[in-house]
Parts: C-alpha cells; structure tokens; sequence
C-alpha cells in the first residue's frame, strides 16, 4: 500500500459512515472505514477505496479498470453497461 | 525590501527603485505587478526573442513570509509560443529567497553579449559568467552554481539546453521539478542570453504585527490540515486527478479524440505511489507536500532519481500519447525536466504529432525517421529529443506549433487543440461548462491554473456554492446556468493568489474547505498591515484580469478568440456522460453574459465604464490609440 502522510491531528475522528459519490453515475452511497472497497447500490459499479481518515474516505479506482472500460464502452454504445 | 532592481543586461547595469505605495496596493506583487510593468514595457510590435522584450521576475506579496504556503512566484514577458501574453507561476523556495536577498521584483531588459547568470545576494546583482554550463543539464546546471557560490543553500532558477536554444516552448526550471513552465518563458531568458539567476539572503522580511501573523497562520494551517482537499493532495499529489479523469470520463485520450481510454490499470495513481514514489517534498513553508520524488529503472537498466510527475505529465503521456506505462512516463518527464522543456507543451505537441501521424498527414519522411504510433516510448523520446537537438520533426515544433503547421501544410493546424495559441491540458472539460467558459477566456491561451473552476467536478449543492460565491451554481456540471459567475470568481482568485504568491492548492480554487478570499485578507493585514475588505481584495483579482485582457486586445483580440477547441464541439464517444459537447447556442449566451458581468461589450472588449471603476483609464486609452476608436 502507499505510504501515509496524514497528520497525526488529522487522524483522529469519529468512525461511522461516510458519503462518497459514485464516479460512474454520481450517485451518493456510504461506507465505513476501514473497508478497502465498496459496490455503488445504484449502479453496481465496485470501487477501490482510500481513508485518509477514518471519516475521509474517496473513491479512488475502479476494482477492475478493464471491466470497467468495457462496461463504458458498452453504455456508449447502448448496451446496459452489464 | 519593497525592490524592484531593473538589469540592463546589455551595459550590465542595474537600477534599484522603491515599489510605489499606490502600485502596491493596486497590484499587490507576483503576477499581478509583473502584468502592469509588462503591459507598459512592450507593445503589440515587440518581438518576444528580441532584445525589445522584458523578462520579469516577481515574489507574491506574501512570498517568503512565515504564512502557510507562501512560496509562489511570477515569470512574465511577451510570449514567444503565442505571440501574447505570457506569464507563468512556480513554487519552491526561489521566490522566497530572492526576497531574503533584498528583492521583490526583477526586470531584465535588453540581451547580454556573452551567457551569463545573475548573482542576487545581500542587496546586491552581479553578472557572472555563465559559458562553463553550456553543456549542463538543469541538475547539473543548478549544482554547478551552488558548488561555484560555494552555498549549498543557494536557490537557482535556471534553463536547460531547450531554453538556451530558445526552443519557443521551454521552460525556467528550479529544483528538480519546478518550473515555471507555461509561455515559454525558458526562451525569452535563453533570447536574453541569461541561463540561470542564482539567489541567497540573510534578511529578515519585516512584518506589520508578528503576533497577528502567527495567530492566523496557526488558524489557516489548522483549517488547510483537516480539510479533505489536503488529505488527497499530501497523498497524492496532483496524480488524484489522474484517476479522477479516468474513471469520470473526462481523460482527454489521444490527442482529445476520446474522452475514456481503455488503456491498462498500470496508469492509475496508487501503481505510482506503491512503485515509484520514494519521498515528498515540498515547497517553501508548504504543509502539504504535494511533490513526488520519485526512483525509475529505465529500459538501459540505468536507475535514476527525480522529482514528480504531476498530472499533466502522466496524463499528458499517458492518455493523450497512449503510453500506459510508468517507466516511459516517468523517463519522458525526467527528459522534460533535464532539458527545460514545458512538460504540458511537449505532450500536447507530441500527441498532436502522433495523431497527424495516425491521419497519414505526415509520415517518416516528415518524421526524421519516427514511427509515431501510440504509446511507443522510442517515438515520444525521439520527438523530445529531435525538439531539443533542433532536428528533424523537433527542428519545427521547436518554433511552436503554428510555424511546424504551416510548414507541414496539408490541414494540420486542424488537429491541433488550443485556445490562443496555447495548447489545452491532457484532461476533457467540454462536458463543465464552467471550465469550458474559463478555458476559452483565459488570458494567457489555453490554462487550468487561471480559471478552471474545479468545483465543478464536485457536484456541490448550490447552497454551498451560494456561500462562496454569492450566486447558486447548479451542481450539474453540464448545466450552463449561472456559470458566468463561477468562472468570473475563479479567476479574480486566480490571479489574486498569483499577485500574493498563495498557492492554489491550499485554496478554494481545489477545495471549499481551504483558504478563501477571507483568509488572504487576514494574512495581507497581519503580516503588511495593508487593510483590504474582503470586495476590494477581489477588486484586485480583477483588475489584474482586465489589464491581461487589456494587453490581449491591444494584440488585436476578441471575442473570436474566446473559443474552446472545435473538437470540443463533438460528442464524448465513451463513459457515464457519452454524448456530452459544447452546445454552439448555449455557449455563446453563457459568453455574452460573462462579458456582461466583467463590463465588456458584445466583442469582448473592456468598457471605459468598467475600466474606469477598476482605475485602467490610462491604459484603456493606450489601447484605444493602438487599434481605433471603439477598442477601448
């Protein structure tokens, strides 16, 4: 995993869910710390997560970019995305 | 303090002068007194490589002061990739010094007979010569200048062979990877035959109220720290947004012809961190850190150390070249940064040469032998270094785009995406409406560092943006309602950051939750006691914009160079938003009403009543005796 550079300060904070929004279909969801991913309900897409804090967590991948690529090109071209 | 020291290169004189109170507090420093001297030093003759041009050098405000990321400051001179303004801003810790060194503003006037560099210390500026670095790179360059000065605490800022050769596109490198890097701003200083002004002072800057500075400071340290803007850029970097474009849609891939890539995982920020990145730094007084330095095995098997990428270069080679792979983006942008080379420029340029390539627009005749497929590393290396070597391919783009497509023919101009001559960055705003706007007015061509609302990428509730603001601007991105006034605002804080030497990382141009106009105020009264309101700090922000715009129309400028890039006007083929363009209509109404709101007329020309209130008389009338009545 990448380094950690948060300040000692910045670590403390409550634990519960947080809102992130979904990168494909803007959608907001929650997830809790320390999950390492989450699934946007609304349109499945699965995302690889990062805390800075225990309550700033931010999408920061897909969990597999050639899934999703495929997944785009296939809504661009008038599929489901499926 | 308070100096601006003019060098004469060509009789090696220099003339120092006092900073008038009134251009102060009208332009405060940085970008903002660079663009009125500019503006006065040049006119719409002047040659960019001729000795009639300026190199101006100048600190923010604020620079070199105990204050949370006062670090920035300003290159300027006419440009010689655009043929306009040019004006570039950098970090580091060379602003700072030069202040410790006595100076605040630097104006170099005509061309020195032999190569040298200037020697600013202790209220002083000696010429030295500078032949012995002829074949240095920019490392090496700046190493040989601290082991001469015998001061391993010297900061250099300098050129590398690019800028020496006055390739129209280099850059002033300091460190191993901060530049000042858009405009070209490396070749007016090589034209100048000046390859590096070293700096080191024992000084002490003095400030208005210690105690108020420190209060406040401690206050916006602890604000920046706890927002979640600072969290994802100390770890990341600018390479957040690397990711961010990917997944959103908005890549910029292959010379702009996709806005979604199917290029492999390898280009994802976390690959960077987990494999290359060996430490952060950061610039002067700067929590952040938002600097890579990274190590790389490159394919001859030699391993070597450097300082970045930011997005521009990973997704500038990545996407846009289609190199998916670290190891040629990362030795591309150590290239850049050895050399001098304008990292953004040079994948743009790149990019659009491997798209004339793919379109049979040119071939390996053109080439110097180059097969400028896609991704391959050995056509992007031999481009950067054909540029550098004058030869070749290189020999043309080195004198800027335009010349290279008028030499090249056959409609390659077509394919090259710009606004005013400047190329645009490797991401795809067309689907932010916002951005779009402030990519199409800014003042120094195509930029993301003078109006690009970022915001915008958030989806922010308009009650917040309200706050900020002072208008709701609909979270849709793709909405052209009110966001007039959002690009407005992010430009008049763009360039009032610019003229305090604030970096707009730790500002609300990134994130809601770091320093906004509020605390620039509190700073500028604490550590100046130059007492601003809020209003009349922004007052200052704009002042600076119409003056850029200003020295634009006395270029002959207007509305019809206030476009995005016609590419911009096709649909996303790819990603949630597929389908997405700049509507022609609604654009155009959203760039009516921005002129509205800045007090310009139907062709984007600054009205004497908006010139007038902002105090520009003076130079509206000079524009108006250059090009004719009704221009100003």
């Amino acid at each position: 995993m990448a380094r950690d550079y948060t300040p000692k300060h910045a670590k403390v904070g409550a634990v519960g869910p947080v809102a992130l929004r979904c990168k494909a279909c803007t959608a907001r969801f929650e997830a809790t710390h320390p999950a390492a991913t989450a699934v946007c309900p609304g349109c499945g897409e699965a995302w690889r997560i990062r805390w800075f804090t225990p309550d700033s967590g931010m999408i920061i991948a897909p969990l597999d970019w050639t899934d999703y690529q495929a997944r785009a090109r296939s809504r661009a071209t008038g599929g489901s995305g499926q | 303090m308070n100096k601006l020291a003019t060098i004469d290169l060509d009789r090696r004189q220099v003339t120092v002068e006092e900073i008038a109170p009134d251009l102060r507090r009208r332009f405060l420093g940085g970008r903002g007194i660079n663009t009125h001297l500019l503006f006065h030093a040049v006119d719409e003759h002047t040659d960019p490589l001729g000795p009639g041009n300026v190199l101006l050098f100048g600190t923010g405000l604020l620079t070199g002061l105990p204050w949370v990321g006062a670090s920035r400051s300003s290159f300027s001179a006419k440009s010689p990739e655009t043929g306009h303004l040019g004006d570039s801003a950098g970090g580091g810790h060379f602003g700072a010094e030069v202040r410790f060194a006595g100076f605040d503003h630097l104006v170099l006037r005509n061309r020195a007979a032999e190569p040298v560099y200037l020697w600013v210390h202790d209220g002083q500026i000696e010429l030295r010569d500078a032949r012995h670095l002829e074949a240095l790179t920019l490392t090496d360059t700046q190493d040989a200048i601290k082991h001469e000065l015998g001061d391993t605490r010297v900061q250099v800022a300098a050129i590398g062979p690019a800028g020496r050769r006055c390739v129209r596109w280099a850059c002033i490198m300091h460190t191993m990877a901060d530049a000042w890097g858009r405009t070209g701003m490396g070749a007016v200083m090589g034209s100048k035959n000046v390859w590096a002004i070293a700096a080191r002072g024992g000084a002490t800057l003095p400030v208005a109220d210690p105690a108020a500075l420190a209060k406040v400071t401690r206050t916006h340290y602890e604000q920046i720290t706890r927002s979640k803007g600072f969290l994802a850029t100390s770890s990341y970097g600018t390479l957040v947004r690397l990711n961010n474009t990917r997944t959103q849609g908005y890549e910029g891939g292959f010379n702009h012809q996709r806005n979604m890539t199917e290029l492999p995982g390898e280009l994802d920020a976390d690959v960077f961190l987990d494999r290359y990145e060996i430490a952060k730094t950061a610039c002067f007084n700067c929590p952040t850190h938002c600097r890579h330095v990274h190590e790389v095995t490159l394919r001859d098997g030699t391993r070597r150390r450097g300082g970045g990428p930011e997005y521009g270069g990973a997704g500038g080679w990545g996407s846009q070249c289609g190199a998916a792979d670290w190891r040629t983006i990362l030795e591309a942008w150590d290239y850049c940064n050895d050399m001098g080379l304008d990292v953004l420029s040079a994948t743009a340029y790149t990019a659009w040469l491997m798209e004339l390539y793919e379109k049979g627009v040119i071939g390996e005749a053109d080439t110097g032998g180059l097969s400028l497929r896609w991704g391959d590393h050995d056509a992007i290396m031999g481009v950067l270094r054909q540029t550098v070597e004058r030869r070749g391919i290189g020999a043309l783009i080195a004198e800027g785009w335009m010349h290279a497509a008028r030499a090249i023919g056959r409609g390659a101009e077509r394919f090259f995406d710009h606004v005013k001559g400047l190329s645009i960055e490797c991401d795809d705003v067309r689907g932010h409406r916002a951005q779009v706007l402030g990519l199409a007015t800014s003042s120094r061509g195509a930029c993301h560092l003078r109006s690009r609302y970022t915001l915008e990428e958030f989806a922010l509730p308009s009650s917040v943006t309200e706050a900020l603001i002072g208008v709701p601007i609909p979270s849709d991105a793709a909405s052209y309602h009110n966001k007039e006034h959002a690009t407005v605002w992010t430009e008049n804080v763009c360039a009032l950051a610019d003229a305090l030497g604030a970096c707009k990382f730790l500002s609300k141009w990134l994130s809601t939750g770091l320093l906004g106009v509020d605390e620039f105020r509190d700073a500028v009264e604490a550590a100046t006691g130059m007492r601003f309101t809020t209003e009349e700090l922004v007052r200052v922000g704009d002042r600076i914009y119409n003056m850029e715009r200003l020295f634009l129309v006395r270029q002959g400028m207007s509305r019809k160079d206030d476009a995005p890039p016609a590419k911009f006007y096709e649909p996303w083929t790819h990603g949630p938003r597929a389908g997405t363009r700049v509507e022609r209509e609604p654009f155009e109404a959203l760039l009516d009403r921005y002129y509205a709101l800045r007090g310009w007329d139907g062709d984007g020309i600054p009205t004497p009543e908006a010139l007038r209130a902002l105090g520009l008389e003076r130079e509206g009338a000079l524009v108006a005796s250059a090009r004719g009545p009704g221009r100003c």
